[in-house]
Protein backbone atom coordinates (compact mmCIF):
# COMPACT_ATOMS: atom_id res chain seq x y z
CA UNK A 1 0.00 0.00 0.00
CA UNK A 2 1.48 3.34 -0.96
CA UNK A 3 1.94 6.00 1.66
CA UNK A 4 0.26 9.17 0.55
CA UNK A 5 1.64 12.64 0.87
CA UNK A 6 -1.51 13.84 2.58
CA UNK A 7 -1.68 13.27 6.28
CA UNK A 8 -5.41 12.77 6.73
CA UNK A 9 -6.97 12.48 10.13
CA UNK A 10 -9.56 9.67 10.40
CA UNK A 11 -12.40 12.23 10.22
CA UNK A 12 -10.88 13.99 7.22
CA UNK A 13 -10.53 10.72 5.35
CA UNK A 14 -14.14 9.86 6.19
CA UNK A 15 -15.35 13.19 4.79
CA UNK A 16 -13.26 12.61 1.69
CA UNK A 17 -14.98 9.26 1.18
CA UNK A 18 -18.42 10.84 1.54
CA UNK A 19 -17.52 13.05 -1.43
CA UNK A 20 -16.28 10.01 -3.35
CA UNK A 21 -19.66 8.36 -2.74
CA UNK A 22 -21.48 11.45 -4.03
CA UNK A 23 -19.29 11.27 -7.13
CA UNK A 24 -20.15 7.57 -7.59
CA UNK A 25 -23.89 8.36 -7.42
CA UNK A 26 -23.48 11.11 -10.00
CA UNK A 27 -21.61 8.75 -12.33
CA UNK A 28 -24.26 6.01 -12.23
CA UNK A 29 -27.10 8.53 -12.19
CA UNK A 30 -29.05 7.01 -9.34
CA UNK A 31 -29.08 6.25 -5.65
CA UNK A 32 -30.98 3.30 -4.20
CA UNK A 33 -32.14 3.75 -0.62
CA UNK A 34 -33.79 1.30 1.77
CA UNK A 35 -34.63 1.50 5.47
CA UNK A 36 -34.27 -1.26 8.04
CA UNK A 37 -35.04 -1.62 11.71
CA UNK A 38 -32.36 -3.52 13.57
CA UNK A 39 -32.97 -3.88 17.31
CA UNK A 40 -35.06 -0.72 17.38
CA UNK A 41 -32.49 1.34 15.47
CA UNK A 42 -33.47 2.79 12.10
CA UNK A 43 -30.76 2.21 9.50
CA UNK A 44 -30.80 3.81 6.06
CA UNK A 45 -28.70 1.96 3.48
CA UNK A 46 -27.83 4.01 0.39
CA UNK A 47 -26.28 2.50 -2.73
CA UNK A 48 -24.63 4.10 -5.75
CA UNK A 49 -26.27 1.88 -8.36
CA UNK A 50 -27.53 -1.67 -8.16
CA UNK A 51 -24.36 -3.74 -8.12
CA UNK A 52 -23.74 -3.78 -4.37
CA UNK A 53 -27.43 -3.45 -3.50
CA UNK A 54 -28.06 -6.84 -5.12
CA UNK A 55 -25.35 -8.40 -2.96
CA UNK A 56 -26.08 -6.73 0.37
CA UNK A 57 -29.86 -6.35 0.63
CA UNK A 58 -31.11 -9.98 0.49
CA UNK A 59 -29.59 -10.95 3.87
CA UNK A 60 -31.38 -8.02 5.57
CA UNK A 61 -34.66 -8.27 3.66
CA UNK A 62 -36.70 -9.52 6.66
CA UNK A 63 -35.84 -6.35 8.61
CA UNK A 64 -36.75 -3.93 5.82
CA UNK A 65 -39.44 -1.30 6.43
CA UNK A 66 -41.13 1.31 4.27
CA UNK A 67 -39.05 4.45 3.86
CA UNK A 68 -39.36 6.42 7.08
CA UNK A 69 -39.85 10.22 7.01
CA UNK A 70 -37.48 10.60 9.96
CA UNK A 71 -33.77 10.95 10.39
CA UNK A 72 -32.20 7.44 10.59
CA UNK A 73 -30.04 6.52 13.57
CA UNK A 74 -27.37 5.33 11.17
CA UNK A 75 -26.99 6.01 7.45
CA UNK A 76 -24.54 3.86 5.47
CA UNK A 77 -23.28 4.62 1.95
CA UNK A 78 -22.30 1.69 -0.33
CA UNK A 79 -20.40 1.79 -3.59
CA UNK A 80 -17.80 -0.02 -5.61
CA UNK A 81 -15.32 1.45 -8.05
CA UNK A 82 -15.68 -0.98 -10.96
CA UNK A 83 -19.43 -0.69 -11.56
CA UNK A 84 -19.61 3.06 -10.84
CA UNK A 85 -16.36 4.04 -12.52
CA UNK A 86 -15.56 6.19 -9.50
CA UNK A 87 -11.90 5.89 -8.48
CA UNK A 88 -10.87 5.76 -4.82
CA UNK A 89 -8.27 8.08 -3.33
CA UNK A 90 -5.19 6.17 -2.13
CA UNK A 91 -5.42 4.80 1.40
CA UNK A 92 -3.75 7.21 3.83
CA UNK A 93 -2.27 4.35 5.89
CA UNK A 94 0.43 1.79 5.20
CA UNK A 95 -0.20 -1.88 4.49
CA UNK A 96 1.39 -2.84 7.80
CA UNK A 97 -1.22 -0.71 9.58
CA UNK A 98 -3.89 -3.26 8.53
CA UNK A 99 -3.85 -5.68 11.45
CA UNK A 100 -5.92 -8.53 12.86
CA UNK A 101 -9.71 -8.41 12.56
CA UNK A 102 -9.43 -5.78 9.84
CA UNK A 103 -8.50 -2.98 12.23
CA UNK A 104 -6.48 -0.12 10.73
CA UNK A 105 -3.91 1.22 13.16
CA UNK A 106 -4.08 4.97 13.64
CA UNK A 107 -7.53 5.30 12.07
CA UNK A 108 -9.67 4.40 15.05
CA UNK A 109 -10.54 6.95 17.70
CA UNK A 110 -13.51 7.83 19.88
CA UNK A 111 -15.41 9.15 16.88
CA UNK A 112 -14.19 7.28 13.80
CA UNK A 113 -13.85 3.52 13.38
CA UNK A 114 -12.01 2.04 10.40
CA UNK A 115 -11.53 -1.51 9.14
CA UNK A 116 -10.03 -2.80 5.92
CA UNK A 117 -10.39 -6.53 5.36
CA UNK A 118 -7.57 -7.99 3.32
CA UNK A 119 -9.53 -11.22 2.82
CA UNK A 120 -12.45 -9.54 1.07
CA UNK A 121 -11.06 -6.12 0.08
CA UNK A 122 -13.92 -4.40 1.91
CA UNK A 123 -13.44 -1.01 3.59
CA UNK A 124 -15.77 -0.01 6.43
CA UNK A 125 -15.74 3.30 8.27
CA UNK A 126 -18.12 4.65 10.89
CA UNK A 127 -18.55 8.19 12.17
CA UNK A 128 -20.26 7.48 15.48
CA UNK A 129 -20.89 11.13 16.20
CA UNK A 130 -22.71 11.81 12.94
CA UNK A 131 -24.37 8.38 12.65
CA UNK A 132 -22.83 7.75 9.24
CA UNK A 133 -20.96 4.83 7.74
CA UNK A 134 -19.33 3.83 4.47
CA UNK A 135 -18.86 0.47 2.77
CA UNK A 136 -16.59 0.26 -0.25
CA UNK A 137 -15.17 -2.60 -2.27
CA UNK A 138 -13.22 -2.37 -5.50
CA UNK A 139 -15.53 -4.66 -7.50
CA UNK A 140 -19.03 -5.63 -6.33
CA UNK A 141 -19.05 -8.57 -8.73
CA UNK A 142 -16.31 -10.29 -6.75
CA UNK A 143 -17.75 -9.63 -3.29
CA UNK A 144 -16.99 -12.61 -1.07
CA UNK A 145 -19.87 -14.98 -0.31
CA UNK A 146 -19.54 -14.34 3.44
CA UNK A 147 -20.00 -10.59 2.90
CA UNK A 148 -23.33 -11.30 1.16
CA UNK A 149 -24.43 -13.75 3.84
CA UNK A 150 -23.50 -11.55 6.80
CA UNK A 151 -22.93 -8.01 5.56
CA UNK A 152 -21.92 -5.03 7.74
CA UNK A 153 -20.57 -7.07 10.66
CA UNK A 154 -17.98 -4.48 11.60
CA UNK A 155 -20.32 -1.50 11.19
CA UNK A 156 -23.10 -3.17 13.20
CA UNK A 157 -20.68 -4.25 15.92
CA UNK A 158 -19.22 -0.76 16.27
CA UNK A 159 -22.67 0.81 16.30
CA UNK A 160 -24.23 -1.46 18.89
CA UNK A 161 -21.22 -1.79 21.19
CA UNK A 162 -22.06 1.52 22.84
CA UNK A 163 -25.59 0.30 23.63
CA UNK A 164 -24.70 -2.61 25.96
CA UNK A 165 -25.41 -4.92 23.04
CA UNK A 166 -23.01 -7.33 21.39
CA UNK A 167 -22.86 -9.12 18.08
CA UNK A 168 -22.10 -12.78 18.64
CA UNK A 169 -21.11 -15.71 16.50
CA UNK A 170 -24.19 -17.80 17.26
CA UNK A 171 -27.44 -19.13 15.82
CA UNK A 172 -30.84 -18.59 17.41
CA UNK A 173 -34.22 -20.36 17.16
CA UNK A 174 -37.35 -20.14 19.26
CA UNK A 175 -40.83 -18.78 19.77
CA UNK A 176 -41.96 -15.18 20.30
CA UNK A 177 -42.08 -15.85 24.05
CA UNK A 178 -38.65 -17.45 24.25
CA UNK A 179 -35.87 -19.23 22.42
CA UNK A 180 -32.32 -20.51 22.59
CA UNK A 181 -28.91 -19.37 21.45
CA UNK A 182 -26.74 -21.98 19.72
CA UNK A 183 -23.04 -21.34 20.29
CA UNK A 184 -19.80 -22.92 19.17
CA UNK A 185 -17.13 -22.59 16.55
CA UNK A 186 -17.70 -23.18 12.85
CA UNK A 187 -18.65 -26.77 12.06
CA UNK A 188 -20.06 -27.47 15.52
CA UNK A 189 -23.61 -27.91 14.21
CA UNK A 190 -25.15 -24.47 14.76
CA UNK A 191 -26.37 -24.02 11.20
CA UNK A 192 -27.59 -27.59 10.82
CA UNK A 193 -29.57 -27.30 14.06
CA UNK A 194 -31.05 -23.92 13.15
CA UNK A 195 -32.04 -25.14 9.68
CA UNK A 196 -33.53 -28.35 11.05
CA UNK A 197 -35.92 -26.18 13.06
CA UNK A 198 -37.47 -24.85 9.84
CA UNK A 199 -39.39 -28.13 9.64
CA UNK A 200 -41.00 -27.40 13.02
CA UNK A 201 -43.02 -24.52 14.49
CA UNK A 202 -39.81 -22.90 15.78
CA UNK A 203 -38.83 -19.54 14.29
CA UNK A 204 -35.42 -18.67 12.87
CA UNK A 205 -33.42 -15.63 14.00
CA UNK A 206 -30.08 -16.54 12.43
CA UNK A 207 -27.59 -19.33 11.87
CA UNK A 208 -24.26 -17.55 12.24
CA UNK A 209 -24.42 -14.05 13.75
CA UNK A 210 -26.99 -12.45 16.05
CA UNK A 211 -27.20 -9.42 18.30
CA UNK A 212 -27.40 -9.96 22.07
CA UNK A 213 -28.72 -7.73 24.77
CA UNK A 214 -28.94 -8.53 28.47
CA UNK A 215 -30.97 -5.61 29.87
CA UNK A 216 -33.82 -5.51 30.81
CA UNK A 217 -33.84 -9.23 30.01
CA UNK A 218 -31.70 -11.55 27.89
CA UNK A 219 -32.84 -11.07 24.31
CA UNK A 220 -31.52 -11.98 20.87
CA UNK A 221 -32.13 -9.84 17.79
CA UNK A 222 -32.02 -11.28 14.30
CA UNK A 223 -29.57 -9.68 11.86
CA UNK A 224 -29.61 -11.88 8.76
CA UNK A 225 -32.04 -14.26 7.09
CA UNK A 226 -29.21 -16.01 5.28
CA UNK A 227 -28.38 -19.64 5.91
CA UNK A 228 -25.14 -21.44 5.25
CA UNK A 229 -24.31 -25.12 5.11
CA UNK A 230 -21.27 -27.11 4.19
CA UNK A 231 -22.03 -28.69 0.80
CA UNK A 232 -21.55 -32.20 2.25
CA UNK A 233 -24.43 -31.52 4.64
CA UNK A 234 -26.73 -31.00 1.64
CA UNK A 235 -26.26 -34.69 0.91
CA UNK A 236 -26.48 -35.79 4.52
CA UNK A 237 -29.73 -33.90 5.10
CA UNK A 238 -31.81 -33.95 1.90
CA UNK A 239 -34.66 -32.17 3.68
CA UNK A 240 -32.38 -29.13 4.05
CA UNK A 241 -31.08 -29.52 0.52
CA UNK A 242 -34.34 -28.29 -1.00
CA UNK A 243 -33.73 -24.86 0.55
CA UNK A 244 -30.54 -24.56 -1.43
CA UNK A 245 -32.12 -25.34 -4.80
CA UNK A 246 -33.17 -21.71 -5.39
CA UNK A 247 -31.61 -19.86 -8.33
CA UNK A 248 -30.27 -17.24 -5.90
CA UNK A 249 -28.41 -19.82 -3.82
CA UNK A 250 -24.64 -19.70 -4.04
CA UNK A 251 -22.70 -22.91 -3.63
CA UNK A 252 -19.00 -22.23 -3.07
CA UNK A 253 -16.93 -23.21 -0.05
CA UNK A 254 -20.29 -22.96 1.72
CA UNK A 255 -23.80 -23.13 0.32
CA UNK A 256 -25.66 -19.84 0.93
CA UNK A 257 -29.39 -19.17 0.66
CA UNK A 258 -31.75 -16.38 1.75
CA UNK A 259 -34.70 -17.75 3.68
CA UNK A 260 -36.99 -14.77 3.10
CA UNK A 261 -37.45 -16.08 -0.43
CA UNK A 262 -38.73 -19.50 0.60
CA UNK A 263 -39.88 -19.51 4.22
CA UNK A 264 -40.60 -15.86 5.16
CA UNK A 265 -43.12 -16.91 7.82
CA UNK A 266 -40.35 -18.76 9.67
CA UNK A 267 -38.31 -15.61 10.23
CA UNK A 268 -38.44 -13.50 13.36
CA UNK A 269 -36.80 -10.26 14.41
CA UNK A 270 -35.94 -11.75 17.80
CA UNK A 271 -37.12 -13.20 21.11
CA UNK A 272 -36.21 -13.43 24.81
CA UNK A 273 -33.50 -15.98 25.52
CA UNK A 274 -34.23 -18.91 27.82
CA UNK A 275 -31.13 -21.04 27.31
CA UNK A 276 -27.76 -21.40 25.63
CA UNK A 277 -27.04 -24.66 23.79
CA UNK A 278 -23.63 -25.88 22.69
CA UNK A 279 -24.20 -28.42 19.87
CA UNK A 280 -21.95 -31.45 19.61
CA UNK A 281 -22.16 -33.97 16.78
CA UNK A 282 -22.37 -37.44 18.33
CA UNK A 283 -23.17 -39.81 15.48
CA UNK A 284 -25.89 -41.32 17.68
CA UNK A 285 -29.51 -41.38 16.53
CA UNK A 286 -31.04 -39.69 19.56
CA UNK A 287 -30.58 -36.14 20.77
CA UNK A 288 -30.00 -35.31 24.43
CA UNK A 289 -29.25 -32.34 26.67
CA UNK A 290 -26.56 -32.18 29.37
CA UNK A 291 -26.11 -29.20 31.69
CA UNK A 292 -22.78 -27.41 31.32
CA UNK A 293 -21.21 -24.60 33.32
CA UNK A 294 -21.40 -20.96 32.28
CA UNK A 295 -17.63 -21.01 31.84
CA UNK A 296 -17.75 -23.86 29.31
CA UNK A 297 -20.44 -21.99 27.36
CA UNK A 298 -18.33 -18.83 27.57
CA UNK A 299 -15.39 -20.64 25.98
CA UNK A 300 -17.68 -21.72 23.14
CA UNK A 301 -19.26 -18.30 22.62
CA UNK A 302 -16.74 -15.60 23.39
CA UNK A 303 -13.51 -16.43 21.55
CA UNK A 304 -15.16 -17.18 18.20
CA UNK A 305 -17.17 -13.96 18.51
CA UNK A 306 -14.31 -11.74 19.67
CA UNK A 307 -11.76 -13.02 17.15
CA UNK A 308 -14.09 -12.44 14.18
CA UNK A 309 -15.58 -9.08 15.07
CA UNK A 310 -13.62 -5.91 14.54
CA UNK A 311 -13.62 -3.79 17.69
CA UNK A 312 -15.01 -6.44 20.04
CA UNK A 313 -13.28 -6.39 23.43
CA UNK A 314 -13.87 -5.90 27.13
CA UNK A 315 -17.42 -4.57 26.86
CA UNK A 316 -18.60 -7.33 24.57
CA UNK A 317 -16.92 -9.97 26.72
CA UNK A 318 -18.76 -8.62 29.75
CA UNK A 319 -22.13 -8.65 27.92
CA UNK A 320 -21.64 -12.30 26.99
CA UNK A 321 -20.62 -13.24 30.54
CA UNK A 322 -23.65 -11.43 31.96
CA UNK A 323 -25.94 -13.40 29.65
CA UNK A 324 -24.39 -16.74 30.57
CA UNK A 325 -24.73 -16.02 34.29
CA UNK A 326 -28.45 -15.36 33.85
CA UNK A 327 -29.70 -18.33 31.82
CA UNK A 328 -29.03 -22.09 31.87
CA UNK A 329 -26.44 -23.60 29.53
CA UNK A 330 -26.51 -27.07 28.01
CA UNK A 331 -24.56 -29.27 25.68
CA UNK A 332 -26.88 -30.36 22.87
CA UNK A 333 -25.79 -33.86 21.89
CA UNK A 334 -26.99 -33.85 18.29
CA UNK A 335 -28.64 -36.98 17.01
CA UNK A 336 -28.70 -37.96 13.37
CA UNK A 337 -32.51 -37.82 13.41
CA UNK A 338 -33.15 -34.10 12.85
CA UNK A 339 -36.73 -34.39 14.16
CA UNK A 340 -35.23 -35.48 17.47
CA UNK A 341 -33.11 -32.33 17.53
CA UNK A 342 -36.09 -30.02 17.14
CA UNK A 343 -38.11 -32.10 19.60
CA UNK A 344 -35.41 -31.63 22.27
CA UNK A 345 -35.40 -27.86 21.74
CA UNK A 346 -39.20 -27.63 21.78
CA UNK A 347 -39.37 -29.76 24.93
CA UNK A 348 -36.84 -27.52 26.69
CA UNK A 349 -38.69 -24.35 25.72
CA UNK A 350 -42.00 -25.85 26.75
CA UNK A 351 -40.57 -26.67 30.20
CA UNK A 352 -39.32 -23.08 30.51
CA UNK A 353 -42.86 -21.79 30.03
CA UNK A 354 -44.23 -23.74 33.00
CA UNK B 1 11.42 -14.55 39.94
CA UNK B 2 12.22 -12.35 42.94
CA UNK B 3 9.80 -11.63 45.72
CA UNK B 4 10.01 -7.86 45.13
CA UNK B 5 8.45 -8.20 41.70
CA UNK B 6 4.94 -6.86 41.20
CA UNK B 7 2.64 -8.45 38.68
CA UNK B 8 0.10 -6.92 36.34
CA UNK B 9 -2.00 -7.92 33.33
CA UNK B 10 0.19 -7.49 30.26
CA UNK B 11 -2.11 -5.22 28.28
CA UNK B 12 -5.57 -4.15 27.17
CA UNK B 13 -5.83 -7.05 24.72
CA UNK B 14 -6.25 -9.48 27.61
CA UNK B 15 -9.89 -9.85 28.71
CA UNK B 16 -11.21 -12.10 31.44
CA UNK B 17 -14.34 -13.11 33.29
CA UNK B 18 -14.49 -15.05 36.54
CA UNK B 19 -17.14 -17.71 36.85
CA UNK B 20 -17.55 -19.68 40.08
CA UNK B 21 -15.71 -22.74 38.84
CA UNK B 22 -13.41 -21.27 36.22
CA UNK B 23 -11.71 -18.10 35.05
CA UNK B 24 -11.88 -17.58 31.28
CA UNK B 25 -9.08 -15.42 29.86
CA UNK B 26 -8.80 -14.40 26.19
CA UNK B 27 -5.81 -12.86 24.44
CA UNK B 28 -7.32 -10.81 21.60
CA UNK B 29 -3.92 -10.36 19.97
CA UNK B 30 -2.75 -13.96 19.75
CA UNK B 31 -6.10 -15.76 19.40
CA UNK B 32 -5.32 -17.99 22.38
CA UNK B 33 -7.74 -18.41 25.24
CA UNK B 34 -7.38 -20.05 28.64
CA UNK B 35 -9.30 -21.70 31.45
CA UNK B 36 -7.93 -21.37 34.98
CA UNK B 37 -9.07 -23.47 37.92
CA UNK B 38 -10.45 -21.54 40.93
CA UNK B 39 -7.05 -21.14 42.61
CA UNK B 40 -5.64 -19.95 39.28
CA UNK B 41 -8.54 -17.50 39.13
CA UNK B 42 -7.66 -16.16 42.60
CA UNK B 43 -4.08 -15.63 41.47
CA UNK B 44 -5.33 -13.79 38.37
CA UNK B 45 -7.40 -11.49 40.61
CA UNK B 46 -4.20 -10.70 42.52
CA UNK B 47 -2.32 -10.04 39.27
CA UNK B 48 -5.06 -7.69 38.19
CA UNK B 49 -4.73 -5.89 41.51
CA UNK B 50 -0.98 -5.44 40.99
CA UNK B 51 0.22 -7.68 43.84
CA UNK B 52 3.73 -8.78 44.65
CA UNK B 53 4.44 -12.49 45.06
CA UNK B 54 4.57 -12.03 48.83
CA UNK B 55 1.20 -10.27 48.96
CA UNK B 56 -0.28 -12.82 46.60
CA UNK B 57 0.80 -15.78 48.73
CA UNK B 58 -0.42 -14.03 51.87
CA UNK B 59 -3.81 -13.49 50.25
CA UNK B 60 -4.07 -17.13 49.18
CA UNK B 61 -3.10 -18.45 52.63
CA UNK B 62 -5.88 -16.37 54.14
CA UNK B 63 -8.43 -17.58 51.62
CA UNK B 64 -7.57 -21.26 51.34
CA UNK B 65 -7.57 -24.20 53.73
CA UNK B 66 -5.59 -27.43 53.84
CA UNK B 67 -1.92 -28.27 53.51
CA UNK B 68 -0.23 -25.28 51.92
CA UNK B 69 3.42 -26.30 52.18
CA UNK B 70 3.72 -26.30 48.39
CA UNK B 71 1.82 -23.08 47.86
CA UNK B 72 4.64 -20.68 47.06
CA UNK B 73 6.46 -22.90 44.51
CA UNK B 74 3.12 -23.69 42.86
CA UNK B 75 2.28 -20.00 42.62
CA UNK B 76 5.74 -19.23 41.19
CA UNK B 77 5.31 -21.94 38.55
CA UNK B 78 1.87 -20.62 37.64
CA UNK B 79 3.13 -17.04 37.36
CA UNK B 80 5.99 -18.26 35.16
CA UNK B 81 3.43 -19.96 32.94
CA UNK B 82 1.35 -16.77 32.74
CA UNK B 83 4.47 -14.82 31.91
CA UNK B 84 5.49 -17.29 29.19
CA UNK B 85 2.05 -16.85 27.66
CA UNK B 86 2.51 -13.06 27.72
CA UNK B 87 -0.53 -12.71 29.94
CA UNK B 88 1.30 -10.96 32.78
CA UNK B 89 4.29 -8.70 33.14
CA UNK B 90 6.45 -7.92 36.11
CA UNK B 91 7.77 -4.66 37.43
CA UNK B 92 9.83 -3.50 40.36
CA UNK B 93 7.08 -1.21 41.66
CA UNK B 94 3.31 -1.58 41.95
CA UNK B 95 1.65 -0.87 38.57
CA UNK B 96 -0.94 1.44 40.10
CA UNK B 97 -2.21 2.63 43.45
CA UNK B 98 -3.48 -0.61 44.82
CA UNK B 99 -3.26 -2.41 48.08
CA UNK B 100 -4.08 -5.73 46.47
CA UNK B 101 -7.35 -7.61 46.33
CA UNK B 102 -9.90 -6.98 49.06
CA UNK B 103 -9.08 -9.16 52.02
CA UNK B 104 -12.15 -10.87 53.42
CA UNK B 105 -11.75 -13.14 56.43
CA UNK B 106 -14.31 -15.83 55.75
CA UNK B 107 -15.68 -18.83 57.52
CA UNK B 108 -13.31 -21.78 57.02
CA UNK B 109 -16.27 -23.84 55.81
CA UNK B 110 -16.69 -21.52 52.84
CA UNK B 111 -13.03 -21.56 51.87
CA UNK B 112 -11.51 -23.53 49.03
CA UNK B 113 -9.03 -26.30 49.72
CA UNK B 114 -5.61 -25.56 48.31
CA UNK B 115 -4.87 -27.31 45.03
CA UNK B 116 -2.15 -26.31 42.61
CA UNK B 117 -3.27 -23.56 40.22
CA UNK B 118 -3.82 -24.88 36.71
CA UNK B 119 -4.12 -23.33 33.30
CA UNK B 120 -5.60 -24.96 30.20
CA UNK B 121 -4.67 -23.33 26.89
CA UNK B 122 -6.80 -23.39 23.73
CA UNK B 123 -5.42 -22.49 20.30
CA UNK B 124 -8.19 -23.84 18.07
CA UNK B 125 -9.39 -20.40 16.98
CA UNK B 126 -6.09 -18.74 16.21
CA UNK B 127 -6.67 -19.09 12.48
CA UNK B 128 -9.56 -16.60 12.76
CA UNK B 129 -6.97 -13.89 13.40
CA UNK B 130 -4.60 -14.75 10.57
CA UNK B 131 -4.17 -12.01 8.00
CA UNK B 132 -4.76 -12.97 4.39
CA UNK B 133 -1.37 -12.67 2.68
CA UNK B 134 -2.83 -13.38 -0.76
CA UNK B 135 -3.63 -10.06 -2.37
CA UNK B 136 -2.63 -7.71 -5.13
CA UNK B 137 -2.38 -3.93 -4.86
CA UNK B 138 -4.24 -1.86 -7.45
CA UNK B 139 -2.99 1.32 -9.09
CA UNK B 140 -4.41 3.54 -6.33
CA UNK B 141 -2.73 1.53 -3.60
CA UNK B 142 -5.63 -0.62 -2.33
CA UNK B 143 -4.90 -4.31 -1.76
CA UNK B 144 -7.57 -6.62 -3.09
CA UNK B 145 -7.99 -10.35 -2.63
CA UNK B 146 -6.90 -12.93 -5.15
CA UNK B 147 -9.05 -15.55 -3.46
CA UNK B 148 -8.36 -16.99 -0.08
CA UNK B 149 -9.85 -18.72 2.89
CA UNK B 150 -13.01 -17.44 4.48
CA UNK B 151 -11.99 -15.72 7.71
CA UNK B 152 -15.54 -16.28 9.03
CA UNK B 153 -15.49 -20.00 9.62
Amino acid sequence: MKQTSTDNTPAEFFWQLENVYTGACQKVGRQIEHDFYVAGNLFSLKFAGESLARQILPALHHLQVAKEPVQPDLSIAFWDSVSTGQPMPPPPWRLEDCVERGEVRGYNDDRIRTAYFLGSGVLNMLDRQMGKGVFWVRDAATLAIWESGAPLLALLNWWFSGQQRQLVHAAAVGYPEGGILLVGKGGSGKSTTALACLDSDLLYAGDDYCLLEVEPEPFVHSLYNSAKLNPDNLERFPALGRLFALPSARIEEKALVFLHEQVPDKLTSGFPLKGVFLPRVTGLVDTSLEPISSAVAMRALAPSSLFQLCGAGHEGFAVMAKLLRQIPCYQLNLGTDLHGVTAAIRRFLSEQQR
Amino acid sequence: MSTENYFSVSGPNIVHENFDDEMVVVNLETGCYYAFNPVGGMIWDCVEAGCSLEALCCFLRARLVGDMTGLEPAVRDFLDELSNEDLVRTGSSPPHDSEGPAFVEGDAKGKLSFVAPELEKFTDMQDLLLLDPIHEVDESGWPHPMGGDNPHK
